[in-house]
């Protein structure tokens, strides 16, 4: 277990957001410019779903139909359990639990690449059709969450008041237009059409230079948690607490799902680190949009401060150990 | 020349709020609008929930009366709980038929 915590901790992409929290921490002026962090993210994004989708086009109906539903499963009892658990342990309002659930109930994109790059690193591979998983995981989570948001606003305030978007129509077609859905399922639909062979002209330059990248990211990212940090003060303790005990649940409750599902093991880990992640990119705009009241410092916090370095540390290589420990 | 007396108004917020707002703008009868990506601090800073963090200048050409309308009704949905400010000047412009 610690020989694997170590190689963890000694790969570049979590040895660079490491470096990225330090600059932060020192007030270094580094970061990388924004037009950058988001052509980058677009590049991952896409990478992958292209990746997928050629893997996906290999791979038969039945090999995908359990995970698939392991993972809808997942999307629908992550939101609750992270509502409950915020409300009861928490102690936190409706709003503010609904607000958190949101961000728990979906899926951290960079979580989820770091996983399929930690296992890969062992010597694993994790099924090609990962990515439409993700596509999968993310939306019933923010959806229900944010429906619970909504009835506990309806019975507390006059409903629609100071809502910038009114309708759930407007709130859906902003999670399924979002940047990670558009890239990833669109990724996935390209590399599925065109197949391998037509891959392979393109390969080299979404493939050599993705991990590279990914340290790139990885950089700003720490930069970003650590402009957080200091909000940490201000949450409490009962949120950091949970900032790592809901990882850990849902993080085990995925592997399991995914190993019991038929995923490989390295398929199971990377399931359990998206359950386990919490979303940053898809989430606030659209909890922000609906729930105003809640205060983004909690969410904000939670996910980038607590939950991502955890599950990038040592949730991964957990996940990866309970799914090896499945397979014994 | 024919120079005509108007407001401009300008409204600095999240970034999530901006087509809401210009659709506020557009039913108060404004004909058009500039956008500005902007970055500052303010006095009841709260975190807008946007990464990279930044804010958004909305700027609005109208006569007088569009523009109390459309600051009217920025400020009753919005200012309680959104990050968000919002003003109006005097300006002078040319060719008023534009606007």
């Amino acid at each position: 277990m610690f020989e694997i915590l170590k190689v963890n901790l000694l790969s570049p992409i979590v040895l660079a957001f490491v470096l990225g929290v330090c600059a932060r921490l020192i007030k270094s002026e580094l970061s990388l410019p924004k037009d950058l962090y988001s052509t980058l993210s677009i590049y991952l994004l896409l990478a992958l779903g292209l990746k997928g989708g050629v893997e996906l086009s290999e791979t038969t109906f039945d090999a995908i139909l359990w995970p698939a539903l392991a993972t809808l499963a997942l999307g629908c009892l992550t939101p609750i359990s992270a509502y409950v658990l915020m409300r009861r342990l928490g102690k936190f309002e409706s709003v503010d639990a609904a607000a958190l659930a949101a961000h728990y109930g979906s899926v951290s994109a960079v979580t989820f690449i770091a996983a399929t790059q930690f296992v890969s690193s062992l010597g694993h591979s994790a099924e090609g059709f990962m990515p439409t998983l993700v596509t999968l995981l993310e939306s019933p989570g923010i959806l229900i969450a944010l429906c619970i948001g909504a009835m506990k606003r309806k019975a507390t305030t006059s409903g629609e008041v100071g809502v910038a978007k009114k309708t759930t129509s407007a709130v859906i077609h902003e999670i399924f237009t979002s940047r990670s859905m558009v890239l990833l399922l669109g990724g996935m639909i390209i590399g599925y059409l065109a197949g391998s062979k037509s891959y392979e002209p393109v390969k080299p330059f979404f493939e050599t230079g993705f991990k590279g990248a990914l340290v790139l990211f990885l950089l700003e990212m720490g930069s970003v948690a650590g402009s957080r940090l200091a909000d940490l003060k201000k949450v409490g303790v009962r949120l950091i607490a949970l900032g790592i005990l809901i990882p850990l649940l849902h993080g085990a409750l995925g592997t399991m799902l995914g190993y019991f599902a038929g995923l490989s093991m390295g398929g199971a880990t990377v399931l359990g680190a998206m359950a386990a992640s919490a979303s940053y990119i898809a989430a606030p705009p659209a909890v922000r949009m609906t729930l105003p009241e809640a205060n983004p410092t909690f969410y904000l916090t939670a996910s980038l401060a607590i939950t991502f370095p955890f599950n990038l540390v040592v949730g991964i290589p957990l996940f990866y150990n309970l799914a090896s420990w499945l397979n014994l | 020349m024919n120079f005509v007396n108007f407001k401009l108004v300008t409204i600095i917020c999240e970034p999530i709020l901006v087509s809401s707002v210009i659709e506020i703008t557009e039913e108060a009868g404004a004909t058009g609008f500039t956008l500005t990506e902007v970055s500052g601090e303010g006095s009841g800073e709260r975190r807008s929930g946007e990464i990279p963090e930044a804010k958004m200048k909305l700027e609005v050409v109208a006569e007088p009366g569009v523009a109390s309308q459309i600051m009217t009704n920025v400020a009753t949905r919005y200012f309680k709980n959104y990050a968000l400010i919002t003003y109006a000047s005097d300006i002078t412009v040319l060719r008023s038929e534009k606007f």
